[in-house]
């Protein structure tokens, strides 16, 4: 055991940390990554770490809004066919030049990838044929219509063709039967900085599992000098030690901080930023005829009744659970996305009016109440028990006696799934940024064979709502379709298909001398974090 | 010659938390240079506590309140602990009862023997294992060799008592203090060692005090007795004139008390009563409440007088000194 | 002694089977893994295949068959979150946690043995007593806690020690560990001090019940008479006496610790197993869990045996009756 003595070697601690925060960025992450291919999982953190060395044809903003990544440019030739203009002059880590090639490769990789527990393919499924015109132009061809397929294509990775060992020509053939591609190498060798290649301002450094990862800059990236010289992210899941980290000096950033941690972090001088999220905590209701969990009604089932459902609606004092229970850091929703993103309507939220809620439940037949079994999970969502207690409450002082419960995340799913609850409460977060897909997820009509309603565990039905999303869903015209779905959301939230809560919002804690833009898709984008000028 | 060990009004007092337990009460005795005294007594007299007391060794929460204890000129105890330490072992040794929980189980024969000799004189380790295989001889044991590189469970007991007189013998002290060494043996081992131990101080001029309830075993031995009760001493004399003419009432119905081979079928001789708890003694002579001769007189504490030229009773009512004793047949 | 050694092989192979069956049916019971890894938005058939390609789509006694065919040629599976062998995921990280529960031990062991036996010599003196006093807390105060007060007092306030992940790693002995560097040091203590203060407590708890056993028998009487010093007798006829016990705790203990240093772990965001597994629970990921505690059975069976071969090298009565019987 060395003796240098505890000042002197804090004092040393301190001497070589200084110099390198100019150039270094530390984050602490609230979980792991679990694989360093962008085309194996689709994690958030997977996501938001990859996304530093590898880019899309298409970027997301802030806002989710969708504005050009590597193609420079794109426009609908008919319903089904694309043309994207690829950017020029830009080059891959390992220098190699970016071309259709290995947009095609990229593509084509994804049905080749194995055993990914939430597969890429929901993404490529749709395409029928890819061609490159030149090197900076492709042309995708969709089997149905898709007018969100510049949004999809942010999901899908461009990785470098020749790092990866395909051949000098790809040509595209859907299902996993493209030609070209040589050996196609598995998510554990993208461990390796020479199998990460992409077109990001960062490369890959290093990966130690579990421990921490770091990547460096590129100095030829296309889009200027990144900011740092080199970013590590550590993982620290546990919500109390990534605060302390913080406190600490031993990151430079975090996300998620507890809310009940906020006022103590800025109050030792660091600075938070927050923004409303895409993240919509709702309350679905089941509508079969046996539903579980319900008491009192003689096997009714009084959700079915829209009066009921308006009830609930009411009764619920929104304004009192952000304030309370979310400490501020949430907004009472009116739909299923905040205004102005695409598809909303800006409806107004619900009011809290208890005393309508018992004159509605009295009209439905139900003076007295009943009982209601709400299910929610423990640890998924910002204070969810919470939230879900709150809403007991509030349901009890209609006369809906209601019992909580509460499970963690695994347990909750399997048991949402397998429609064990009369009532529960989820989150939604719209991964496309539109409205097409809360509503395609969570109120249409529950069909395996169209792939909609997949988690719709109240099997909600409004079939007049599904043509309009259907028919949404195949206009490219975005003025139209932001019409449509506005119609069908109306639709859905006038028969109370669904009840909204709030918007979460995203909390990310830094040391003053950093800004970040805070982002609706709630991830942490090492790129976009910038010393504060 | 000045005496080898001489103890003046020892007090050994525990201090518990029902009062003050006092185990040792006033004991005042001599020994000459490689002379035995055998030191009688039932449990609770305070014979063992003397024994430790001489070493220092009462645990807490008993220690020595007063008297002196003088060693070959020096005072044990007003000496501090480093002095003693340099006495045990060397010039006074100990032997405990039970042979199985002195020797230590996890340790070697050789261990514990050299490091006895190494706790007192620097010589390399080879002599200090010569020394121990020379002991091992002295006291009987055969194949020392084998047996310095064993462990105590091992051995017998009688063997393993041998082992702790050898370890006694180490450092060829002045005195032995042997605190009921043969209780723990069976009878035809006892009788070996008593006669061994006999020789070997006989042979080298060790004094011995052979601590003891059994007056039989010691009546073979011991030079002079002394008879403790209560924690004090209640006759003291040449071991033939006590056993032969015992004049304290407790002593002659001890030695009454011992069963003696024609006695068949005659009910045993008992001293009536037990003996008194050292929190609650009586006023006065401590063993009056069992004396069959006790009277108005006994209620004064009587004080250890001598009696003759070379015994000594504490006792207002002594038997006569009796040429003979009408023995019971 | 090799008769024993294959009895005892025999048991753990048992334990470690049963271990498996368990797992299987408990992960089983608990909900599927697909609802809980696959983005919400993928349509039934998407979910259908994913659940075909991991193999959850089979009876669970088919799925337990193909696990137990492919155990016996060394693989373990795959794990469903990170798509590699399970037992390598979880091997990657094992020397992190090895290191960990090894540096706690060593700081249990070198404080709470000297305290321990300190109190038991001296149990009511004021030092005795403090010794005492403070084990209590050491073991009654939760784990977790403990780790967040070290870290606020240490990383927070003082600002002396880093918050939390290991430190540089350097290559010993073909693993890496952080110990050997002054970084990695840094961040070794304090959740080395949270591991141990546990077993610490109950060391030192044992060590003193011991001592003052001990303290109190014949033979440590004996040895003052012989005239020894007051070290020689602690240090070795009382301390030798005591070790027994407590080697057969540090042996249980050091099992659990390995495998158990998942709050630890998680507060002080160390790469090690622990971890792994909480994660691993949370998203259902079986093949590792499975693979997890069968290795953790293994580890916690191996050390036992050892504890037994050391109890037989510390105590002469039990090696020799365990050679005649």
């Amino acid at each position: 055991m060395k003796t240098l003595s505890l000042p002197l070697a804090a004092g040393c601690l301190v001497a070589t940390l200084a110099p390198l925060h100019a150039q270094e960025l530390s984050i602490g992450l609230k979980s792991e990554a679990t694989s360093m291919d962008p085309q194996f999982h689709q994690l958030s953190t997977n996501i938001q770490v990859g996304k530093n060395i590898f880019e899309a044809l298409t970027t997301q903003d802030a806002v989710q809004k969708v504005t050009p990544g590597l193609a420079e440019s794109w426009e609908a030739i008919d319903d089904t066919t694309w043309r994207f203009k690829l950017r020029q002059g830009v080059k891959f880590h390992n220098g190699s030049d970016f071309t259709a090639r290995d947009v095609i490769y990229s593509f084509c990789r994804v049905p080749l990838v194995q055993n990914s527990p939430s597969a890429y393919t929901i993404f490529t499924g749709g395409i029928a044929d890819m061609t490159a015109e030149d090197d900076h132009t492709l042309i995708i061809k969709t089997k149905d219509v898709n007018p969100l397929l510049p949004t999809d294509l942010w999901s899908l990775a461009v990785i470098s063709a020749d790092a990866l060992g395909a051949e000098d020509e790809v040509v595209f053939a859907p299902d996993g039967e493209c030609t070209g591609m040589g050996e196609v190498p598995q998510a554990p060798a993208f461990n390796s900085p020479d199998i990460a290649v992409g077109t990001g301002p960062y490369t890959l450094e290093s990966y130690t599992r579990g421990s921490e990862l770091t990547v460096a800059r590129f100095d030829d990236y296309w889009g200027g000098t990144p900011e740092w010289e080199r970013v590590v992210m550590r993982p620290i899941t546990s919500d109390g030690p990534r605060v302390a980290a913080l406190l600490a000096g031993d990151v430079d950033m975090i996300e998620n901080p507890p809310i009940q941690d906020i006022p103590r972090i800025e109050g030792e001088g660091f600075s938070v930023v927050d923004a409303l999220s895409n993240r919509i905590i709702y309350l679905h209701m089941q509508q079969l005829d046996d539903a579980p969990g319900i008491g009192g009604t003689d096997g009714a089932n009084p959700l079915q009744d829209a009066r009921v459902r308006e009830a609930i609606s009411l009764s619920i004092n929104r304004d009192a659970i952000a304030e309370r229970i979310m400490g501020g850091y949430a907004q009472p929703a009116g739909e299923l996305l905040p205004p102005p993103m695409f598809g909303t309507s800006g409806r107004e939220v619900d009011p809290y009016d208890p005393e309508r809620a018992k004159e509605l439940l009295a009209e439905a037949g139900y003076p007295d109440g009943f009982t209601l079994n709400l299910g929610t999970p423990n640890d998924r969502y910002i204070n969810d028990e919470q939230v879900a207690q709150a809403v007991a409450q509030m349901l009890a002082r209609v006369g809906i006696q209601t019992t909580v419960d509460a499970t963690t995340a695994s347990q909750f799913f399997s048991r949402r799934n397998a429609l064990e609850f009369p009532i529960y409460m989820a989150g939604w977060g719209a991964s496309s940024g539109d409205m097409s897909s809360p509503l395609k997820s969570l109120v249409a009509t529950y069909d395996e064979v169209t792939g909609t309603g997949t988690t719709n565990a109240g099997r909600y039905s409004n079939p007049e709502m599904d043509a309009v999303l259907a028919e949404a869903m195949a206009t490219i015209d975005d003025a139209k379709r932001d019409e449509m779905l506005q119609q069908a959301e109306t639709m859905v939230l006038d028969d109370y298909g669904i009840i909204p809560l709030h918007y979460e919002q995203t909390v990310w804690a830094m040391k003053s001398d950093l800004t970040y833009e805070p982002r609706v898709d709630q991830y942490t984008m090492a790129r976009e974090v910038k010393k504060a000028e | 010659m000045s005496k080898l060990l001489e103890i003046t009004d020892l007090q050994t007092h525990f201090h518990t938390r029902d009062g003050i337990a006092k185990a040792v009460d006033g004991v005042s005795f001599a020994l000459d240079r490689g002379e035995i005294l055998g030191l009688v007594g039932e449990s609770g007299s305070g014979k063992s506590v003397t024994g430790f007391s001489i070493l220092g060794l009462v645990d807490p929460p008993g220690r020595v309140a007063g008297g002196s204890i003088i060693f070959d000129g020096d005072d044990l105890v007003a000496g501090g602990e480093p002095m003693l330490r340099g006495l045990r072992g060397k010039r006074i040794a100990m032997i405990f009862q039970d042979p199985m929980m002195t020797l230590n189980p996890v340790l070697r024969i050789d261990t514990q023997m050299v490091e006895t000799v190494l706790a007192h004189d620097r010589v390399p380790r080879s002599e200090a294992l010569a020394r121990a295989r020379a002991a091992l001889v002295q006291v009987g044991i055969s194949s020392p060799d084998e047996r310095l590189r064993s462990y105590p469970h091992q051995f017998s007991g009688g063997m393993r008592q041998r082992v702790a007189i050898a370890i006694a013998l180490l450092h060829k002290p002045d005195l032995i203090i042997a605190d009921e060494p043969t209780t723990a043996l069976d009878v035809t081992i006892q009788a070996q060692i008593l006669s061994e131990v006999q020789s070997l101080c006989a042979k080298s001029g060790t004094a011995l005090i052979w601590i003891t309830h059994d007056l039989a075993v010691v009546s073979g031995l011991a030079d002079r007795l002394a008879v403790m009760y209560a924690g004090r001493i209640i006759e003291e004399g040449p071991t033939a004139s006590v056993i032969g003419n015992p004049r304290h009432p407790y002593t002659r119905g001890l030695i009454d008390s011992v069963p003696k081979g024609k006695q068949r079928g005659q009910k045993l001789a008992q001293i009536r009563g037990m003996t008194p708890s050292l929190l609650n003694l009586p006023e006065g002579c401590k063993f009056a409440p069992r004396c069959p001769r006790a009277d108005a007189a006994c209620a004064i504490e009587p004080a250890l007088e001598r009696s003759g030229a070379d015994r000594s009773l504490r006792c207002h009512h002594p038997h006569d000194e009796d040429a003979e004793r009408v023995q019971a047949p | 002694m090799i008769v024993y050694l294959v009895r005892r092989l025999g048991q753990s192979l048992l334990a470690i089977m049963a271990m498996a069956v368990l797992v299987f049916a408990g992960v089983y019971a608990i909900g599927n893994p697909v609802d809980v890894l696959i983005n919400p938005e993928a349509t039934q058939a998407e979910i259908a295949a994913t659940m075909q390609r991991l193999g959850l789509d089979r009876p669970l006694y088919e799925q337990f068959g193909i696990f137990v065919k492919n155990a016996l040629q060394g693989d373990l599976g795959s794990s469903f979150v990170y798509g590699r062998p399970a037992l390598d995921i979880i091997l990657e990280r094992l020397p992190a946690t090895m290191e960990l529960a090894l540096v706690a031990l060593v700081l249990s062991v070198a404080i709470g043995i000297p305290l321990g036996v300190w109190a038991g010599l001296r149990p009511d003196s004021i030092a005795g007593r403090t010794i005492m006093g403070g084990s209590i807390l050491g073991f009654s105060l939760p784990n977790f806690w403990q780790g967040m007060l070290l870290i606020l007092v240490f990383a927070v306030i003082l600002g002396w020690l880093p918050a939390g992940g290991r430190g540089e790693t350097t290559e010993f002995l073909g693993l890496q560990v952080s110990f050997l560097t002054w970084d990695g040091l840094t961040h070794l203590i304090l959740p080395a001090i949270n591991l141990a203060l546990f077993k610490m407590s109950l060391i030192i708890r044992l060590a003193r019940a011991n001592t003052r056993e001990v303290s109190l028998q014949d033979y440590v009487k004996f040895a003052r008479a012989k005239g020894l010093s007051g070290r020689r007798v602690v240090m070795v006829h009382i301390l030798k006496n005591i070790m027994i016990p407590v080697v057969t705790i540090i042996g249980l203990e050091l099992g659990s610790m390995v495998a158990f240093a998942i709050v630890t772990e998680t507060v002080f965001a160390w790469p090690g197993m622990g971890k792994l597994l909480i994660d691993s629970i949370n998203l259902l990921d079986r093949p590792v869990i499975v693979a997890y505690l069968m290795l953790t059975v293994l580890i916690i069976v191996s050390i036992n045996l050892l504890v037994d071969v050391i109890y037989s090298l510390l105590d002469p009565r039990i090696r020799l009756s365990e050679m005649k019987g």
